[in-house]
């Protein structure tokens, strides 16, 4: 987030083709990261959307960079929840992908790196909605409690209090063994 | 921001700064409509120069509606250039209104009408302002064909006695007849469509409010109806309404006796018109 500067953010108002680039750049890996902490089936084309969402309308941004910030994951908090729904109507139908077919064997990086982020997803995925929208917020996406409520439609009491407790479950869960239920 | 969680336990604190780390582990490649995106920018919702696409096309709209508006109004007054003149004439079959060709303009004795008919026609008076010398020839076009009507057979139709001194002296409601006839004759470049359409408008034609649309008389056809020979005098102000209103409504609001008939006025202006016009 450090590139990108107001007057970044300006030029990427006035549709810049560099500032866009950098705007994207710096939250993109982000805003993935979130969005597969979030349990999101297909984290990089919801990125995707949320970016072709996003751009277009920085004209219309106000509050900065960080407004830039709490803008961008208020649209990824909702592709995220939009995700969850459309999953729960209907079972996922995709074609064949071998990069996600468990029996090719991966590169021990790829599997480092692959088996890290199921682990965190799966201890995050323990806790309730609320708790892991406000403990991915607030750690992911680096937002304030303030900015959080305002993403979440809640109070910065109430943020507090679901931070709270989803951080004592989070230890709960870690003092357990991790994912194992 | 991790610093004001609170938390407790080496666990949390390790899986927090796990998480944290997160990102730098994706890079997202981005879409085919994404790509163009960054490269070329989203499409401006504002205009350059920072007007609303919205007003702008208010602002274009508007003048939109006034060129049109103008453009009409010039055609109406046969004051644009002949070919668009003639074009928008040919156009104007379907309108309610009548918009005369280019030729039409040029019609001898056509200035006698003006004095006749009464001020009472607002479409007149702004014609022959707005055209000057051509409007005369607007007014008789326009006048003969409603003029023609009924009553003002005698003098809306000035331009035809002199050319067929009959009609004046027929007095009769035959007049209608001539005076399309006349009217072609006088206008020379006035189209016996015109003409005709005015012998069986007139009574509506006669009408002050009505007199814009008198040149398409509402319920007359296209020229092809109204041959000026076509039935008796008589008949074509029966078409329109009763025998009354014809002479009333008549173009001649100045007659005094208009409810006589309509033949009466026009014997009546048939005279005074004709020298004017036969000076020729």
């Amino acid at each position: 987030m450090g590139t990108i500067t107001e007057d970044v953010l300006h030029d990427a108002a006035a549709g810049e083709q560099y500032a866009l680039g950098v705007v994207y750049r710096a939250l993109a890996p982000t805003v993935q990261a979130f969005l597969h902490a979030r349990g999101a089936e297909d984290p990089e084309g919801l990125t995707n959307e949320v970016f072709l969402q996003v751009l277009p309308r920085l004209t219309t941004l106000t509050g900065g960079t960080a407004g830039l910030r709490t803008f961008v994951f208020s649209v990824a908090h909702a592709r995220a929840v939009d995700d969850v729904r459309r999953r729960g109507r209907r079972p996922r139908q995709a074609p064949y992908d071998p990069e996600s077919d468990d029996r090719v064997s991966d590169s021990a990086e790829t599997e480092a790196l692959v088996g890290r982020a199921d682990h965190l997803r799966a201890v995050l995925d323990r806790l309730n909605d609320h708790q892991r929208s406000v403990i991915t917020l607030r750690v992911l996406a680096d937002l304030s409690v303030e900015e959080t409520a305002r993403v979440l439609g809640r109070t910065p009491g109430a943020v507090k209090q679901l931070q709270r407790r989803g951080l004592l479950a989070l230890r709960e869960i870690l003092e357990e063994g991790g994912e194992s239920t | 921001m991790i610093d004001d969680l609170d938390v407790d336990g080496p666990e949390v604190t390790r899986f927090l700064a796990e998480l944290r780390a997160l990102p730098q582990d994706c890079d997202p490649t981005p879409s085919g409509e994404l790509t163009v995106l960054l490269e070329c920018g989203p499409p401006g919702p504002m205009a350059p120069s920072g007007v609303p696409r919205r007003q702008l096309a208010g602002v274009s709209a508007a003048v939109l509606v006034a060129a049109l508006t103008g453009t009409g109004w010039a055609a109406a007054a046969n004051d644009l250039p002949s070919p668009v003149q003639d074009v928008i004439a040919d156009l104007s079959g379907p309108l309610p209104f009548d918009v005369p060709h280019s030729s039409e303009q040029d019609g001898p004795g056509l200035h006698v009408e003006s004095h006749v008919l009464p001020a009472s026609q607002p479409m007149r008076s702004h014609r022959s302002t707005t055209s000057g010398p051509s409007a005369d020839a607007v007014d008789a076009h326009d006048t003969a064909p409603t003029g023609s009507a009924a009553s003002g057979d005698a003098d809306e139709v000035p331009g035809p006695a002199p050319v067929e001194p009959e009609v004046d002296t027929d007095g009769d409601i035959q007049d209608e007849g001539d005076n399309p006839d006349g009217a072609a004759q006088l206008g020379g470049g006035v189209s016996d469509a015109g003409d005709g359409n005015e012998d069986g408008n007139e009574d509506p034609g006669d009408d002050p409010a009505a007199y814009p649309v008198e040149g398409d008389p509402p319920g007359v056809g296209p020229s092809g109806e109204d041959p000026p020979g076509v039935g008796p005098p008589e008949a074509g102000p029966p078409g329109v309404g009763p025998p009354e209103a014809g002479p009333p409504g008549g173009g001649s609001p100045g007659a005094g006796p208009p409810d006589a008939h309509p033949q009466e006025p026009a014997a009546e202006t048939g005279p005074p018109t004709t020298p004017p016009g036969e000076g020729d």
